[in-house]
């Protein structure tokens, strides 16, 4: 009797065929969370050179640190902010985090309320607030509230939020609520100037020592922000952002589509060849 | 074109059809990761490149060689800081724009760029300049495109350069070790699929030349070694030295490599004792490294070399070398490399997760092991392996290993002589010495691996690159240019 044999390519079309079943599911109902902005601490004073002026938003009962910026992925759903303590807490401090639709409005988005611990938190750190994604987030603004209960503080627990010196987010600003008489709240990290051309070219206006005008502060705070949208909507915004502002064949998805296609199939034929006649290593 | 046509004869006789497919394979994946890394890599973010671009403009399009005078009087192209603001460059690398930020209105390039990367222009005066003399009838090519275009253009110059490095690689192995085919692939697929070399070869940079040159004459080398010196390969066995003298200081490892395979050469011919070799590589050995020492004192870093004859002799300063602050940062400084080899893009500010380095110095350190073992075993006088090799490959690999030998003290001694970060140990100043580099790489593995496993070697160490690539990709790159 002669046995039935499946042919190798069978494997390799149902391989492929699984592949897609599985790819195809996870693009129509997964969730893609490759993406986040990206940090420029150096911006915010915090550089190994600190050559930049930075600020510090001082949280405290009255005053709100509120930034606006555009989202440009789907499925927005954390958002880290740099907090900074003038060394240990001596207590856990909560905080509340709202977001909104403008910096303007008194809707919340979304709402966490949150407990830093006291002996988790020294000197800068991230903290990230997480809430249900925000599917429809694509090129979309927002803004983020931030202020801290600390009633039940004692004065020697100082939290604040890391802001630039100057203007370093071109799609949003950072404001500083506060009631006039507090506005002392916002301190100055000064910059190390050390290098000759910094001084006398560009750094010397900056580190002048003039009264902070709360209302006039051009700033961004340092914040992170975290996707986790559908994978084809996701991918759409990539594709889109790769092909920008570039010329030729260079803003044409289906460029790189075509070479991505050439790579793998060249990936694909050369571990093939080693595989199957694999040199004999003598 | 008679060189040319030697080598196509020599490497008839070493064809082999599976090679031959995956040598095809490799140069096409080559070109294609050029383009991918090109593309995807925002114009002016690599190293140096607006200084490199720059430079090149000044010469090929305005036709004035790039002095310091120069740059006071030329304007910088006029879409530069348009380009920066589109591509979010001074963000990205987490600078200020000198436009937006600190209103900063000049024109000219060397208040643009220079002082916000504490960095210099590139002046025809104090830097070598065979590169940037070499692509300047191109950039003159493309004056009448737009700045991208330009941009993109130049890269892909760089990755010619580094796909005809592959193509040499591939030869100069092949000549080594004819019968183990699996070397020449296992040295060209690291070539091909090392995230670094690739993304500081498809950008505007000597590094590519640099390293074609330095590829260019190992392969000469060791045709040369074969088959004899004649007068022709002589010449241009010189001119590859010349032509390295004025493209970067990366590749005066050359010349101690030089008397060191005229030492090695010339040992076997007169049949000098192991012990009389080894002292004359051993004062080689200590002479480059005081040489070094005294060139990187007085000419910046090798760059200046004019100004060695122009101003007294300054002498290295031998206590700040050995303190213990020195020892500090040394150490920072290897932590530094460990860095570079796996990944430190752009201007030198997107980097792999911290995690990932210290699982890598790891790794190298065992690789490091490996190749410690294969040289008692293989190289050293009494190995017990020492039958495996033929005289003239171990000739060859112990001209390669003093090679990395030359190339690290010349990496290392600006470091000694400025103990600044400014010179920290980047992975593109050792791509002179990719081909030695990745042989011994390789050579290190295998000797890790149990020989029963030797089959699966190539594969793994071909797939152990294409997986970290993806890693590098998704994890690293992605998340970072795009986001």
């Amino acid at each position: 009797m002669r046995h039935f044999q499946i042919k190798p390519y069978f494997y390799l079309v149902g391989a492929v065929l699984l592949f897609s079943v599985i790819l195809m599911s996870w693009l129509w109902s997964g969730r893609f969370s490759l993406f986040q902005t990206s940090s420029y601490m150096s911006l915010y004073g915090l550089s190994r050179e600190h050559l930049y002026r930075g600020h510090v938003f001082l949280l405290t009962p009255d005053s709100k640190v509120k930034q606006s910026f555009v989202s440009k992925y789907p499925g927005l759903y954390k958002i880290s902010v740099l907090l900074t303590s003038q060394g240990k807490l001596n207590q856990d401090i909560d905080l509340v985090f709202h977001l909104r639709e403008s910096c303007d409005t008194q809707y919340d988005l979304r709402r966490v309320g949150t407990s830093i611990s006291a002996s988790d938190f020294d000197g800068d750190m991230f903290y990230a607030f997480t809430f249900e994604p925000l599917d429809d987030s694509i090129d979309h603004e927002f803004c983020f509230i931030l202020n801290a209960n600390l009633e039940q503080n004692n004065n020697k627990d100082t939290l604040g939020v890391r802001a630039s010196g100057v203007d370093v987010y071109s799609e949003g600003k950072a404001f500083y609520d506060t009631p006039p008489k507090e506005t002392e709240a916002i301190t100055t990290v000064e910059p190390i100037a050390n290098h000759p051309e910094y001084k006398h070219k560009f750094f010397l206006p900056l580190i002048q020592s003039e009264p902070m005008d709360v209302d006039k502060l051009d700033t961004d705070v340092e914040f992170q922000l975290h996707y986790n949208g559908r994978p084809l909507e996701t991918i759409g915004v990539f594709i889109r952002r790769l092909t920008n502002h570039k010329p030729y064949f260079f803003n044409s998805p289906e460029f790189y589509a075509f070479l991505v296609v050439i790579y793998l199939s060249g990936l694909f034929f050369l571990i093939r060849t080693v595989l199957a006649k694999n040199p004999r290593d003598n | 074109m008679l060189f040319v046509k030697k080598w196509a004869l020599a490497t008839r006789q070493l064809r082999s059809p599976i090679l031959e497919s995956s040598l095809i394979l490799l140069v096409g994946l080559t070109l294609v990761r050029g383009l991918i890394y090109l593309s995807i890599f925002p114009p002016f973010l690599a190293p140096d490149e607006p200084a490199h671009f720059e430079a090149i403009r000044l010469i090929g399009q305005e036709k004035k060689w790039p002095t310091h005078e120069v740059y006071l009087t030329t304007p910088m192209h006029p879409q530069m800081d348009l380009i920066f603001r589109q591509y979010r460059i001074w963000t990205l690398v987490g600078l200020y724009s000198p436009r937006e930020n600190l209103n900063f209105t000049s024109n000219l390039f060397i208040y643009y760029y220079p002082p916000q990367v504490a960095g210099i222009a590139i002046q025809g005066d104090s830097y070598l300049m065979l590169y940037h003399a070499t692509v300047a009838p191109i950039a003159a090519m493309l004056a009448s495109f737009d700045l991208v275009s330009q941009i993109y253009f130049l890269r892909f110059v760089s990755v010619l350069f580094a796909t005809t490095t592959v193509v040499v690689a591939w030869s100069t192995i092949r000549f080594v070790f004819p019968e183990q085919k699996i070397f020449a692939l296992a040295v060209t697929s690291f070539i091909v699929f090392w995230p670094m070399h690739s993304h500081i070869t498809a950008s505007i940079n000597s590094d590519a030349l640099a390293e074609l040159i330095a590829s260019l004459f190992f392969l000469v080398l060791v045709l040369t070694y074969r088959k004899g010196i004649t007068i022709f390969r002589g010449i241009v066995l010189i001119s590859l030295l010349g032509l390295a003298t004025f493209t970067k200081p990366t590749v005066f490892f050359l010349y101690p490599t030089l008397v060191a395979v005229l030492i090695i050469y010339i040992g076997r011919r007169l049949r000098w004792a192991n012990i009389v070799m080894g002292t004359l590589i051993a004062i080689l050995v200590a002479m480059t490294w005081i040489g070094s020492l005294f060139l990187f004192e007085n000419s910046n870093g090798g760059r200046s070399l004019l100004s060695l004859f122009s101003s007294p002799l300054r002498y290295p300063n031998w206590s700040t070398y050995v303190s213990l602050d020195a020892l500090n940062f040394y150490i920072k400084s290897l932590n530094f490399a460990v860095v570079s080899f796996g990944g430190l893009f752009g201007w030198s500010n997107i980097h792999i997760p911290w995690m990932w380095v210290r699982i890598l110095a790891v790794v190298l350190l065992c690789v490091m092991l490996g190749v410690l073992a294969f040289i008692y075993q293989n190289l050293w006088p009494g190995g017990t392996n020492r039958d495996n090799l033929s005289r003239y490959q171990k000739d060859i690999l112990l001209i390669f290993l003093l090679a990395i030998l030359f190339s690290a003290i010349g990496l290392v001694a600006p470091l000694m002589v400025n103990q600044s970060p400014s010179w920290g140990i980047h992975s593109r100043y050792y791509f002179p010495v990719i081909i030695p580099i990745a042989l011994f790489c390789f050579l290190g593995v295998r000797q890790l691996i149990p020989t029963p496993f030797h089959t699966f070697l190539l594969p793994g160490w071909l797939i152990g690159w294409i997986l970290y690539e993806i890693a590098i990709f998704w994890v690293v790159l992605i998340p970072f240019l795009f986001s």
